[in-house]
């Protein structure tokens, strides 16, 4: 599904990732943890595609369902069309835009570019209404603007709801876990649970271990200092819990 | 010779040596005649004057205008036209800048009529712009006055329309429509201005056109104007309004087209809890300038004005707004608030903002703010990720932003119209039905 190979990122003529080594297949759940400030948010958003992030060695390939491609060649509108989404650890506000029109807008420009059948207005909603009704949205969220005055959770219920109606290939979820309350934490660790299936991928970047007590990935990777520190299965997250990121030598 | 001697001469023939041509304008034609001295006083407007500081409206533009043009065949579609009729059932209709009384039609107890009578035009010359050189202008110029009158407690939200079309009848001439509303007490009216070009080759000719707003106690006026002028020509606009006590009045002005136009609104708020809401929006391309001009002069206690103009800028475009302030020493108590917000596209793009205040009392509240940015990128990022291109994002987000000032219509109607053709910029009008369809929820709505 995605390798990345000796990947160095840069932002503002700083070095951020310093060469990052991994392999995603079909099926498994990676999760991505480490302290503040050691370069997950730049691993996903270069992943997307954001115009600051400059990769300045290395690669990333991604299976489009035919072939891997080189990921730095597509926009970022086309990486969304061929599967990939980006969750968003702080989710941007816009104002004057309604979510139901955004919402809207988004999938018919994926859906059509998949071949998938468009919806009319109420059959859209309708199509939502349970996947809201999940995440226990109210119908509220659709009229009003992106994000705009969200609390922390709803505008995370926000992102996992275009997750599950977008419906990726590789879902890069970053630090989705953080804001939220008990409740919610669960709602969305079932969101996500739910978009899982044995044809999809995922990234879980987190920084505690508590969302991992519900969603049980198949590799945890450490990041320290733009490097991968450490690789392993879920008893890593356990042992981190227990002794601390400085355990791994790096952070606090 | 330079433009200005030019219609010196042409406006000195025209009206000292002319007789009326009919009783109706035996009036005017002594009003003219008084008033062409005045005008002959005045040189052309420039760029060292104050209030013309940043124009690009220069005399030679007016070095090619034909004073007397004789039809041609005419390209003109009126398809366009078709699509604003059928919104608009009730229109005073003016095309290339004559009352066509054939197409206008108004709601029961509305009229429009010249003005003839010694009596009302020299009351209408009161109100009548008569200091500055395109108002002289308009007046010496233009063949009518019209008045429209809203009768006392008329109170209908229907939408009064005017339209000004110009078709490519004429080459290179001059429409100066000069209409005076007077709203009576306790009316309220819903009007509507088009300015519209139906021509398919971008032809140059200039508007210069005036329109006084006359509001007695408790009168309020909706006024939203969509100017959709020929990418070549000069729109030059004159809005001057009196308001008497707790008349109201809000504006709404867009600016789409025309190579240079320049917007002035001229308010004056006489009496107490008068308030007057100003919101503009201007969209502009290559090398096209809006210059909206906004002098608002508080006369008495506890008057209010509110100002909110928005702007996109793209290519070498150029905006100005200036947003001129008088509060007089009578005026205590009295609020007003100006904010000016724009959006720059074009690298070459840029725009002029230019707040001015003169404040002669205590007791005041007076803010104004200017923001001048780019899109925001984070925006655009998260729109994109979600499979919206970069162009779609850019729409969208202009939309938005664009939306406080469409949304200042409190008629649905006016909102749909201008909502179509701020997105779409010209783009044809869709059938009511998906127009409404379209406005209930998505990118169009309006919550
Ligand atoms: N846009 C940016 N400009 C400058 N520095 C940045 C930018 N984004 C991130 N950084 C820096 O890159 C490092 C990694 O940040 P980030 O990827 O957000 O870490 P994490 O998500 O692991 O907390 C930090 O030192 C941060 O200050
Ligand atoms: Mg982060």
């Amino acid at each position: 599904m995605l390798k990345i190979n000796n990947l160095h990122v840069m932002v503002d003529d700083k070095l951020i990732l310093k060469g990052i080594d991994l392999e995603i297949n079909q099926g498994e759940i990676h999760a991505i943890m480490g302290p503040n400030g050691s370069g997950k948010s730049t691993l996903a958003k270069v992943l997307a595609g954001h115009p600051k992030y400059q990769i300045t060695e290395g690669s990333i390939e991604f299976f489009d369902g035919q072939e891997y491609i080189n990921l730095a060649e597509l926009e970022i509108h086309e990486r969304a069309k061929s599967g990939i989404f980006l969750g968003f650890q702080y989710p941007t506000e816009i104002p004057g835009i309604s979510n139901l029109g955004f919402l809207r807008e988004s999938v018919n420009n994926v859906w059509k570019a998949q071949g998938k059948k468009l919806l009319g207005k109420d059959d859209f909603i309708d199509f939502l209404h349970p996947i809201m009704d999940i995440l226990e949205m109210k119908e509220l969220f659709l009229d009003r603007s992106i994000n705009e005055g969200f609390s922390g959770g709803e505008k995370k219920k926000n992102e996992i709801l275009q997750l599950m109606i977008l419906d990726p290939k590789l879902a890069i979820l970053d630090e989705t876990d953080s804001g939220l309350d008990i409740d919610a934490l669960k709602v969305v660790a079932e969101g996500i649970n739910r978009f899982k299936r044995p044809f999809n991928s995922t990234i879980l970047i987190t920084h505690y271990q508590r969302l991992l007590d519900h969603i049980i990935p198949d590799f945890i990777h450490v990041l320290g200092d733009g490097k991968i520190i450490r690789s392993g299965t879920k008893d890593l997250a356990l042992e981190l819990e227990l002794k601390g990121y400085n355990w791994t030598g790096v952070g606090k | 010779m330079t433009y200005a001697s030019s219609i010196v001469n042409y406006l000195t023939n025209e009206i000292s040596h002319k007789e009326p041509v009919d009783n109706d304008h035996m009036h005017l034609l002594q009003l003219k005649k008084k008033l062409l001295p005045l005008f002959k006083m005045h040189s052309f407007p420039s760029n060292s004057e104050e209030f013309f500081r940043y124009s690009k409206i220069k005399e030679s533009d007016f070095d090619h205008l034909d004073f007397n043009p004789v039809p041609v065949t005419s390209t003109s579609s009126t398809l366009l036209l078709n699509q604003f009729s059928n919104y608009f059932k009730h229109k005073i209709v003016f095309v290339d800048g004559e009352l066509s009384q054939a197409q206008t039609m108004l709601p029961k107890g509305i009229f429009i009529n010249k003005i003839t009578n010694r009596d009302e035009l020299d009351e209408a010359a009161k109100l009548l712009d008569q200091k500055s050189f395109f108002g002289l202008m308009n007046i010496l110029h233009t063949r009518n006055i019209y008045q429209v009158t809203i009768p006392p407690d008329y109170k209908s939200s229907e939408i009064i329309s005017t339209f000004h079309i110009t078709t490519d009848n004429f080459k290179q001439h001059m429409s100066t429509p000069c209409v005076l509303i007077k709203a009576l007490e306790n009316s309220y009216a819903n009007l509507f201005s088009l300015h519209l070009y139906l021509g398919i080759e971008s032809h140059y000719y200039v508007t210069n056109s005036a329109l006084y707003l006359n509001l007695k106690k408790n009168a309020v006026i909706d006024f939203s104007k969509l100017q959709m002028e020929s990418d070549n020509s000069l729109h030059i606009s004159t809005i001057k309004a009196c308001l008497d006590q707790n008349a109201i009045l809000n504006t709404q002005l867009i600016s789409l087209g025309g190579k240079n136009s320049r917007e002035n609104q001229h308010i004056s708020l006489l009496d107490q809890n008068a308030r007057a809401n100003l919101y503009g929006l201007y969209d502009l391309k290559n090398e096209m300038q809006s210059d909206h001009y906004v002098e608002i002069v508080h006369q008495y206690e506890k008057t209010y004005s509110h100002q909110l103009f928005k702007g996109i800028l793209k290519d070498q475009s150029h905006g100005v707004f200036t947003g001129k302030v008088s509060i007089t020493k009578d005026a205590k108590h009295s609020v007003s608030t100006q904010l000016n917000k724009n959006i720059i596209l074009g690298e070459k793009a840029h725009m002029t903002s230019r707040p001015q205040l003169m404040i002669d009392t205590d007791d005041v509240k007076c803010t104004h703010g200017a923001t001048t940015g780019q899109m925001d990128a984070e925006q655009l990022f998260y729109l994109k990720t979600r499979g919206i291109d970069d162009n779609q994002a850019k729409k969208m987000l202009y939309h938005a932003f664009a939306r406080e000032i469409i949304e200042a219509s409190p008629c649905g109607k006016i909102r749909q119209i201008l909502n179509d053709y701020i997105l779409n910029n010209k783009e044809t009008l869709s059938s009511d039905q998906s127009v409404t369809n379209r406005c209930q929820h998505g990118i169009f709505s309006f919550t």
